[in-house]
């Protein structure tokens, strides 16, 4: 797997997983380093994405953008849906498990990044059909059902930052990215 | 990807055992590769943990809700994951259902609006919030504390509201904690019943109600100024019975109720005129000779003068013309009512939410006991009760810390409070009225409050006078609020800390109507990082001791299943016929005695008597007969009434968007002669207001909602700043100070006009 | 006549609470506006005093249902042990012929799954040996599960005022009508 996408899929992942400002600016300067073109993140006020990403993301005010899958796939928006046991599944099926299993649902963005993570590493590594074929049906089966939607959301909410729109703009080049590469890959 | 590969994926999927085979590729390729991942594991070799397979576990939970039915539920959980609920089936009360608002929890439970972790707010009100650690929530709360101590010498500076947000008996945790950290400004009392409680007190020296599933055995059913079709749902089965059986069923109140719609006949009464339509009731069963004079010489003290009142003051004329109601209804009901035994009157805590309240209910207990249907299968003067509630409060009583100071002079105690006085040195907490937090709050001082911790409560949302509140608010140095949703309070905190719902932690739960007792089971891991309020008080124990040793003496470690085990005695079980609190998971318990009140003719006043006159009552300061009381005089052009709606519990379920399929939004409603007068039409926009706040909203015209009335339902909607109180002041109900720590507050006792927006 | 299942709907009992409503949502977690099971006030030309009177429905399981009739995939089937009437969402290409037929309302357009649905009426839950959930949590019975081949149907009412009278399609419900109070108003205003 190319480095450097691994690099910017944990850096997007941490993004998603941060819980201050200060693990905010951590992500995106990693995203920002990517291809090697250092952008200007000197003059970004931390807090105040900080603020957004909370309205956004976390709380404790009803969110504009849940980051998670089972918002976007159920037939009504909810967390700990059918499609979070489904995305459970799978993890346990590549030997997985999320360590807080039951506090956090199985399909926050973060997690799922992480699985992504996971998978693809996997996928690399070693030897055998079964890891790129989970990796497909991961991309295919689920993170396109929800993905689209949750960029969508996210990007048409009250509130915005430059260091969120720097973050969804990485997240939906790598999301279309891997889409071309695994249609290639059937050939 | 070819086709046979994902289908091949979805059934491994659904099934752990093919899961695990289609698995076996990984330690045939070798785990030991680096895995990139931060935050998933590998699992161990081993199968972890229960893997769910078609069926559901179930699980006991009991609604912890303020409201008379306190249902016991079953929680169906699969894959950790709690799917539906249903009512306990093997309770005759609960009868395997909830209502709309109980069938909705799995929403609650699973709403992405669920505040998920401690936030800090940037600038109150702004909107900003940060996220921080439990570590560091409570750290800057135990900073801030100390430092109260420092500036004061006490911790009266630290204030707690709270009330019935969650009745799980843990949860006076809350309680417990304040105590440990010393003495503490506490908002005592109650919006809910307190003049009533006082009444029956006076009156029979205890509020205790029949078991209301003997209400079959009525003949004769006044529902007065209760409305149980919407707030009581489960006991409206028994009414029908008893209809059945061929009782009468007389339903009294300024609106036609859904409850007024099922009974035989309906009064449509003047707002607050109880009182007189009671006592015009007496006095004609007193004329008619319908007296039940055994009873009445044998259980009772005043009764003459009581007669002599009624003789010389009341006539059935006066009560018609206070109440409204037509002389001759009153005089045939009278005479049913007291030729019909057993006869029964319910009495609703809406109805004595009134400057006059108290008195209203001593009329009415009267009405009851003068026709001798005190102490009777299917008779009573119903209010509630609090016989089942004789647990340990372990949770509630905590120590105050060595060298605490606090307040000089007496302590109010709520009605919940069980606790007895502890003999030692004077100090006490402050407390203050609930009632009038607002005010409380804005002229404390020596020392003011400065620190406010909101649990179980939404006064933003539920207090009166909500302008003054918000001022109150401005006043404090930190806010912290407990809670599970983004409400008005919460948008005023400093400090939010998100707390467990029913499934997420162990308690116990009884009621105030019924007589029967449900375990709460943890049947899920809290979502995020919701902890129970007693987990929240161990986690702030342990950091003040940190930073200031024999700060709080609450203990560092709790479980919540074990604090709940260490709430049952052997009262409790003998009570309920248990031998261990385990039997509880096989379902509700029964009360088996203290079902029957009076029966024995020992009453709890200081004569041992019924007390038609009570000289206590006397010497608190109001009459000790159950003379008439005037009403508040109207302030302005129409009586405003903010009672309570089926599809809600004070802020709680409205905002979830399952019941906003059902309830939309809010109305006020008026009569179409009202509306007309105002050139208001169906479903216009209105500006509703008074002398305290106003409120924009939409009318719903009707004729249930009499000509000199308009109606709201006090509520939190999600996206909807409608909030009633904005028009509710703070007047005090006439009782409430001697048994429930305060005076109770004139909700219905308010009015105001409308005019098309 | 062979078994059939359907609701007895008892207008005088009902209390308007909703909990069958909000049951049948927390079984089925249905999507925001697909509402199975509704519960209609009567209009105040049937019952005078507004809200106050109600009738709860759902899927009528007909005996001749036109749903089943004008399915062009045969998503549609109708139980013979007991009558009621299933869909098949699998099978469902969302045509829309149902919902546009079904004189009741009872099948929906689920905007998410692109698809018909309606009440179940909880089959699987009665094939375990459970009631509907809907009637198994109404507070005072007034939803009751009655097989129409056996109930005793004097005094019930089978097209209530407001009810959209089918006798072709043959709905199973059965009604109780809502009694009124003796009304006393005040004599002051």
């Amino acid at each position: 797997m190319d480095t450097v996408k691994n690099t910017t899929l944990a850096a997007l992942r941490n993004f998603f997983l941060a819980r201050s400002g200060e693990e905010l600016n951590a992500a995106c300067i990693t995203l920002a380093n990517h291809n090697g073109k250092t952008k200007d993140l000197g003059d970004m006020d931390w807090e105040e994405a900080e603020f957004a990403f909370n309205k956004l993301f976390v709380g404790p005010m009803a969110l504009q953008a849940p980051p998670y899958a089972s918002y976007y796939i159920e037939a009504e928006p909810q967390l700990m849906g059918e499609s979070t046991l489904k995305v459970r599944r799978l993890y346990d099926m590549a030997g997985l498990v999320s360590p807080l299993q039951g506090h956090l649902p199985d399909d926050h963005l973060g997690v799922e990044l992480d699985a992504a993570l996971g998978l693809l590493s996997m996928a690399e590594h070693l030897d055998a059909e079964e890891p790129s074929a989970l990796w497909h049906y991961f991309l295919h089966e689920h993170l396109q059902t929800w993905l689209p939607q949750f960029l969508n959301q996210a990007r048409n909410a009250e509130t915005g930052h430059p260091a969120v729109d720097l973050a969804l703009d990485h997240l939906e080049a790598w999301f279309n990215d891997q889409e071309t590469k695994q249609e290639g890959f059937d050939q | 990807m070819t086709q046979w590969k994902k289908n091949e994926i979805e059934k491994a999927m659904d099934c752990p055992m093919t899961r695990r085979r289609f698995m076996k590729w990984l330690t045939a390729a070798g785990v030991a590769t680096a895995m990139p991942c931060s935050f998933l594991r590998s699992q161990a070799a081993s199968a972890a943990g229960i893997v769910y397979e078609g069926g559901y576990e179930t699980f006991r939970n009991a609604c912890p809700r303020n409201c008379y039915d306190s249902c016991g539920i079953v929680t169906y959980v699969k894959d950790g994951v709690a799917q539906f609920v249903e009512g306990a089936p093997e309770s005759t009360f609960t009868n395997g259902g909830l209502c709309v608002k109980g069938h909705s929890y799995i929403r609650q439970q699973y709403s992405p609006d669920r505040i998920k972790y401690p936030m800090i707010q940037q600038g109150r009100g702004s909107g900003n919030w940060k996220r921080i650690s439990w570590e560091e929530a409570m750290t800057r709360i135990s900073e801030k504390l100390i430092e109260i101590n420092e500036k004061d010498g006490s911790m009266l500076g630290l204030a707690l509201t709270k009330y019935s947000g969650n009745f799980g008996i843990t949860n006076y945790g809350v309680e417990g904690m304040f105590s440990s950290l010393g003495y503490t400004t506490r908002m005592v009392g109650t919006p809910c019943w307190p003049a009533g409680i006082d009444a029956q007190n006076y009156d029979m020296g205890n509020m205790w109600c029949n078991d209301p599933e003997d209400m079959v055995n009525a003949r004769y059913i006044i529902l007065w100024g209760v409305n149980p079709a919407w707030c009581s749902v489960h006991t409206m089965k028994y009414i029908y019975e008893a209809k059945k059986r061929g009782a009468k069923v007389l339903c009294i109140d300024p609106v036609l109720t859904q409850t007024a719609a099922k009974a035989d006949e309906y009064w449509q009464t003047k707002t607050s005129e109880d009182g007189a339509l009671a006592l015009g009731m007496a006095r004609h069963i007193l004329d008619k000779g319908l007296v039940d004079q055994d009873w009445v010489a044998n259980n009772s003290v005043g009764f003459n003068e009581f007669a002599d009142y009624l003789r010389k003051e009341v006539t059935v004329e006066w009560a018609a013309e206070k109440s409204g109601v037509p002389a001759d209804r009153i005089t045939q009901v009278a005479e049913e009512f007291a030729t019909n035994n057993p006869a029964t009157i319910w009495i609703g805590y809406g109805m004595q939410r009134h400057v006059n309240g108290g008195a209203s209910v001593r009329a009415i207990d009267a009405l009851v006991a003068m026709t001798g249907n005190v102490g009777k299968v299917g008779g009573g003067a119903r209010y509630g009760h609090l016989m089942t509630w004789g647990f340990n409060y372990h949770a509630m009583i905590q120590q105050t810390p060595k060298g605490a100071k606090g307040y000089l002079g007496p302590a109010a105690k709520g009605e919940f409070d069980f606790t007895k006085k502890a003999d030692g040195p004077s100090y006490s907490n402050r407390t203050f009225n609930i009632n009038k937090t607002a005010r409380e709050l804005l002229n404390a001082t020596d020392p003011p409050v400065r620190a406010l911790w909101v649990s179980c409560k939404n006064p933003l949302s539920q207090d009166f006078d909500r302008n003054k509140l918000v001022e109150a608010f401005k006043k404090m140095e930190m806010v912290v609020v407990v809670d599970q949703f983004f409400n008005q309070t919460v948008e005023q905190a400093d400090i939010v800390l998100p707390v467990t719902t029913l499934f997420e932690e162990w308690t116990v739960n009884v009621g105030y109507w019924h007589y029967w007792l449900s375990i709460n089971e943890q049947s899920v891991k809290p979502l995020h990082e919701a902890k129970s309020n007693i987990e929240i008080a161990a986690a702030l124990s342990k950091k003040m001791n940190e930073l200031k040793p024999g700060s709080c003496t609450f203990p560092t470690d709790t479980d919540t299943k074990e604090w709940m085990s260490k709430e049952f005695n052997k009262g409790i079980y003998d009570l309920f016929g248990l031998n261990s609190w385990e039997d509880l998971k096989k379902g509700m318990h029964k009360a088996k005695t203290n079902l029957l009140p009076w029966a024995d003719g020992k009453f709890g006043t200081p004569s041992g008597k019924y007390e038609f006159k009570s000289d206590l009552c006397s010497k608190h300061g109001f009459n000790a007969l159950p003379r008439y009381v005037e009403g508040r005089k109207p302030y302005d052009k129409l009586r405003l009434l903010t009672p309570h709606t089926k599809f809600g519990l004070h802020s709680q379920f409205i905002n979830l968007d399952w019941m906003e399929d059902f309830n939309p939004q809010p109305y006020v409603y008026m009569n179409p002669g009202t509306a007309r007068s105002r050139n208001i039409a169906e479903g216009d926009m209105v500006i509703v207001k008074n002398k305290t706040g106003k409120v924009t909203i939409a009318a719903s015209l009707t004729d249930n909602v009499p000509m000199d009335a308009v109606l709201m339902y006090e509520a939190w909607f999600k996206n909807n700043d409608y909030n009633c109180q904005n028009l509710v002041d703070d007047t005090s109900a006439d009782m409430g100070g001697y048994k429930a720590g305060a005076p109770g507050v004139a909700i219905h006792s308010q009015f105001a006009d409308v005019v098309k927006a | 006549m062979t078994k059939q299942l359907g609701f007895f709907v008892d207008s005088e009992r009902c209390i308007g609470c909703f909990t069958c409503a909000m049951a049948c949502k927390n079984q089925y977690h249905q999507e925001k506006g697909v509402v199975w099971r509704k519960v209609y006030p009567l209009k105040e030309e049937i019952y005078p005093h507004k809200e106050r009177a109600f009738y709860s429905l759902a899927c009528n399981h007909c005996e001749n249902p036109t749903c089943l009739n004008v399915c062009p995939v045969k998503a549609y089937y109708k139980r013979e042990k007991d009558g009621l009437v299933v869909h098949e969402q699998e099978k469902c290409i969302g045509c829309g012929n149902c919902i546009r037929s079904c004189p009741y309302g009872a099948p929906q357009y689920n905007p998410v799954l692109k698809k018909a649905e309606k009440c179940s009426f909880c089959h699987q839950r009665i094939d375990d040996g459970r009631l509907p959930i809907c009637v198994l949590s109404c507070p005072v019975d007034a939803i009751q599960m009655i097989d129409l081949a056996e109930v005793d149907t004097t005094g019930m009412v089978r097209f209530a005022p407001g009810f959209p009278k089918q006798p072709s399609l043959n709905p199973s419900v059965r009604f109780r009508l809502p009694k009124l109070p003796v009304v006393v108003r005040r004599e002051d205003l």
